[in-house]
């Protein structure tokens, strides 16, 4: 291509060709190196058997036991889905509700605008704070770097860390849930509240705010509505990672469907997808009414 | 005044929805807490405490250091056995199956957009009118975005689970396809509403002079929207990434394998290692996708 | 009601530059402005009108001269001397800087957060008292907007979020009220009738009210005092009947860069 033989910086066309080129080349790579047979993406023999087991489960979802399998003091499956449901629910919330306080401290703490001033600010008074700003760079950086560890670690793999630690209680569940979330929404919230407008920033500025007070009239009504709207998107995750955390063995919506799973009972196991299905459905009808209210644009 | 401020503050524009939504979700906020669903501080007592000391002090040191004492030499050989030994390859393996299960749900996606998208997915595509639809067409865009919600509300999770009773183990075809569907449904989603907010005015132009649906989706529509639609597809392969790290405990090989067996085993220092590789790869794939994205904006 | 030494009320602006990088936005300008006066700065965009506007209330600071307001020097303040200066400088910024999902009532009331510590800059975004609504009621109801005290800003029509805005300003308790082009957003009619508000408001309340404008007729019918300015100079500064074609004309000479309009 010429243009870059004169050295220029390539067109965005070209770029997304390279990108895309790369992909490609990456994939084939990755395909090679996992030793993938393209045979074994269609079920075998018995795949088939278990598969067609699998569909017709999902047209007649089971609304009592299959061949009697519980035994004889289990609740009514129905009832065991409506408790199992619950369960995630309040997994899912006591995690989000922990996740919200990490994620609102951090946030702040991990957002530029809560460290930097105006920058037309006289530059007399910018010099004498420097000592200062050099603590405050500290913690800046450090919070940053505590989110992103909260975060790269996958809220199974904490909850894989607490079992071996705490053991089986609700509450590791709920930590492992509140440590990834708490660092995802931390850093959603810091970025929001940096690409916030700064038109009233300035202006309460300029009539003699101080720092606390601008930030909580200045940016962070400005931020709350599409951090609120993102927070509730979160919780919808939220109520899916509680029912994983069943495969560990809390009383999640996870735990019945594994068991169902492996005892062959693909119309108990619909019954149990089909009620996370309604419980999310459900949450994102709500959130999507929501956040027309709450984000105004 | 006073009653004047009353009236003003009690006709004030307010939305029933957010107020009983914030009172819904504060009210069962507190009850989680305060009933007793969760167990706090269950791990401050007795056994669980020991467990916990334990875990900390003893079971989370490096094996060699616990009889010895603690010396750098000896936690990096025994380091080193770990990582040579799989975590190394089983990393490699992790960040194989996200990026094929990423290209791949690509692909679906790029079959799955157009199809929900309403400015496409329609009798007289890219044109104004509006009403008078045929039956057909909203009916295909009705089951395609009905299968692509429920692909996406499925945890991946619960889909490898399912996968792998299907196909069998020893390969890693549940795990990639799993993300691949997964993701697949999210991209498509999102590429169908980066279609739908494409600026009409090329396309229909197009259109008027003669091009067919087909000639219009490639010479149109996909140029216009693959910018925005590559940097969703970068912030869903970091996601990759984290799940496919997981899903190995299941029985597919990624780190999530060797963590599980480590676990098995109740060698937790092992498996503090290999989660902080997990921590690690994920990190690398954060800062890839974030430069990617940044390459696409900006040619940086 | 005043505090105790008063609100400020007199500039005087000596020998002032103003530089960004190479270039300055204000070149060796000299002004005075008495309490209680009505200046409008006018020119074409770019002359300097904004940036002599910031001098006023100490956002910005000039690369020479001084800026003293009541015999202070505006720009070698203690923080907290400035902040209290600021807090009785009423201001309406061109691009208003309301807060759209707060409620009018919140976002007059965020005029005195210069006041006072942390505690009452925080408690009037969760509680307002009756006695601070009543006042902030008194003064909607003055600009014609007193229905909308519990509306959200986002739900207001650009005329009635300028009138938020002065209320806003006039919550503050200012002796100094400065507006940058108050009436760029709104269309002929309410750009006269909001100008004629803003200048009856600083009559009865004996404010000195400092304002950049674009429209230069509007200004040379209601404005007492203009000060002309262009690239950075003043081109001429006299009582609005002294004004001649002939200013007009150097104002706008070629080579400035816009139209009165």
């Amino acid at each position: 291509m010429p243009a870059e033989a004169l050295g220029a910086r390539p067109s965005s066309v070209s770029r997304r060709g390279r990108l895309l080129t790369g992909l490609l080349l990456a994939a084939g790579l990755a395909w090679a190196s996992l030793g993938l047979a393209p045979g074994d993406a269609l079920p075998g023999e018995t795949g088939r058997g278990i598969l067609r087991l699998f569909c017709e489960g999902a047209l007649s979802p089971a609304l009592t036991y299959e061949d009697g399998s519980a035994p004889a003091d289990a609740p009514l499956l129905l009832v065991r889905v409506g408790g199992a449901l619950w369960k995630t629910l309040i997994f899912a919330a006591a995690g989000m509700s922990l996740a919200l306080v990490i994620g609102l401290l951090f946030g702040f703490l991990g957002a530029r605008s809560w460290w930097t001033d105006d920058e037309r600010e006289c530059e007399v008074r910018a010099r004498a704070r420097a000592p200062v700003r050099r603590v405050m760079t500290l913690v800046h950086v450090s919070v940053r770097v505590l989110i992103a560890l909260m975060r790269s670690v996958h809220e199974l793999l904490w909850a894989v860390l607490l079992l071996a630690a705490l053991g089986l209680t609700s509450f590791s569940a709920v930590i492992a849930i509140a440590i990834p979330y708490g660092g995802t929404l931390a850093k959603v919230f810091s970025e929001m509240l940096d690409e916030c407008p700064r038109d009233s920033v300035r202006s309460l500025r300029a009539i003699g705010a101080g720092g606390v007070g601008v930030f909580a009239w200045g940016l962070l009504p400005r931020a709350a509505g599409d951090m609120s709207a993102y927070a509730f998107y979160r919780f919808e995750c939220a109520v899916r990672s509680s029912a994983i955390l069943g495969f560990f063995g809390y009383p999640t919506i996870g735990y019945y469907l594994r068991l169902s799973a492996e005892n062959v009972h693909y119309r108990e196991v619909w019954t149990y997808l089909y009620a996370l299905l309604a419980l999310v459905g459900l949450l994102e009808l709500w959130s999507s009414k929501l956040r027309r209210r709450v984000v105004m644009r | 005044m006073t009653d004047r401020l009353q009236s003003l503050y009690r006709s004030r524009p307010r939305s029933r929805l957010v107020r009983g939504s914030v009172a819904v979700g504060g009210l069962f906020t507190v009850w989680v807490w305060t009933s007793g669903a969760v167990e706090v501080g269950d791990f401050m007592t007795g056994r669980r405490r020991e467990n916990l000391l334990r875990f900390v002090t003893e079971e989370s040191v490096p094996f060699p250091l616990r009889q010895e004492g603690f010396d750098l030499a000896r936690a990096w050989s025994w380091a080193r056995g770990v990582l040579w030994d799989h975590g190394l390859e089983a990393a490699g393996a992790t960040l194989a199956i996200a990026t094929l299960a990423i290209v791949l749900a690509g692909i679906l996606s790029w079959w799955l957009a157009p199809l929900a998208a309403a400015n496409v997915a329609t009798a007289r595509p890219f044109e104004l009118v509006v009403g008078g639809e045929r039956l057909v067409w909203r009916a295909l865009r009705v089951v395609v975005r009905a299968g692509m919600i429920v692909m996406r509300s499925i945890p991946e999770y619960v889909l490898a689970f399912l996968l792998l009773a299907v196909l069998g183990p020893n390969h890693a075809w549940p795990a990639v396809g799993a993300l691949a569907l997964h993701n697949g449904a999210i991209l498509g989603r999102l590429g169908a509403e980066t279609i739908e907010n494409l600026e009409p005015g090329p396309l229909r132009t197009l259109r008027g002079v003669g091009a067919s649906r087909r000639a219009v989706l490639a010479g149109g529509v996909f140029p216009l929207a693959l910018g925005n639609y590559l940097l969703y597809f970068f912030y869903r392969f970091e996601t990759c990434v984290r799940e496919a790290t997981v899903l190995g405990m299941l029985g597919v090989v990624s780190l999530g394998f060797y963590i599980q067996e480590a676990r098995a085993k109740l060698y937790y220092d092992e498996m503090l290692l290999l989660i902080g590789l997990g921590a690690l790869i994920v990190l690398a794939a954060d800062f890839l996708s974030s430069r990617a994205r940044r390459y696409l904006r900006s040619g940086v | 009601m005043r505090a105790m030494k008063g609100p400020p009320t007199g500039f005087r602006l000596c020998g002032v530059t103003v530089e960004y990088g190479a270039s300055a936005a204000l070149r060796d300008f000299d002004l005075a402005i008495e309490p209680g006066e009505v200046v409008a700065f006018v020119g074409p965009s770019g002359a300097g009108k904004s940036t002599a506007l910031g001098l006023c209330n100490g956002t910005l600071c000039p690369s020479r001269g001084t800026v003293l307001l009541d015999g202070e020097d505006l720009c070698g303040l203690a923080a907290a001397r400035l902040r209290a200066l600021r807090s009785r400088i009423g201001l309406i910024p061109q691009e208003l800087g309301l807060v759209g999902n707060l409620r009018v009532s919140q976002n007059v009331l965020s005029g005195r957060l210069g006041r006072g510590g942390l505690l009452a800059a925080l408690r009037p975004l969760f509680h307002a008292r009756r006695s601070e609504l009543a006042e902030v009621l008194a003064i909607l109801d003055r600009l014609g907007i007193g229905e909308k005290l519990f509306h959200r800003v986002d739900s207001l029509s650009g005329g009635e979020r300028q009138r938020v805005a002065i209320a806003r300003a006039l919550y503050q308790e200012p002796g100094v009220l400065l507006a940058d082009e108050p009436l760029s957003a709104l269309d002929p009619a309410r750009s006269r009738e909001t100008l004629g508000l803003l200048l009856d408001v600083a009559r009865e309340e004996r404010l000195t009210l400092i304002l950049s404008l674009h429209d230069i007729e509007l200004a040379r019918e209601l404005v007492g005092r203009l000060v002309g300015l262009r690239r950075g100079r003043v081109v001429f500064d006299r009582p609005r009947e002294e004004v001649s074609d002939e200013d007009l004309a150097r104002l706008y000479q070629l080579g400035g860069t816009g139209r009165a309009g």
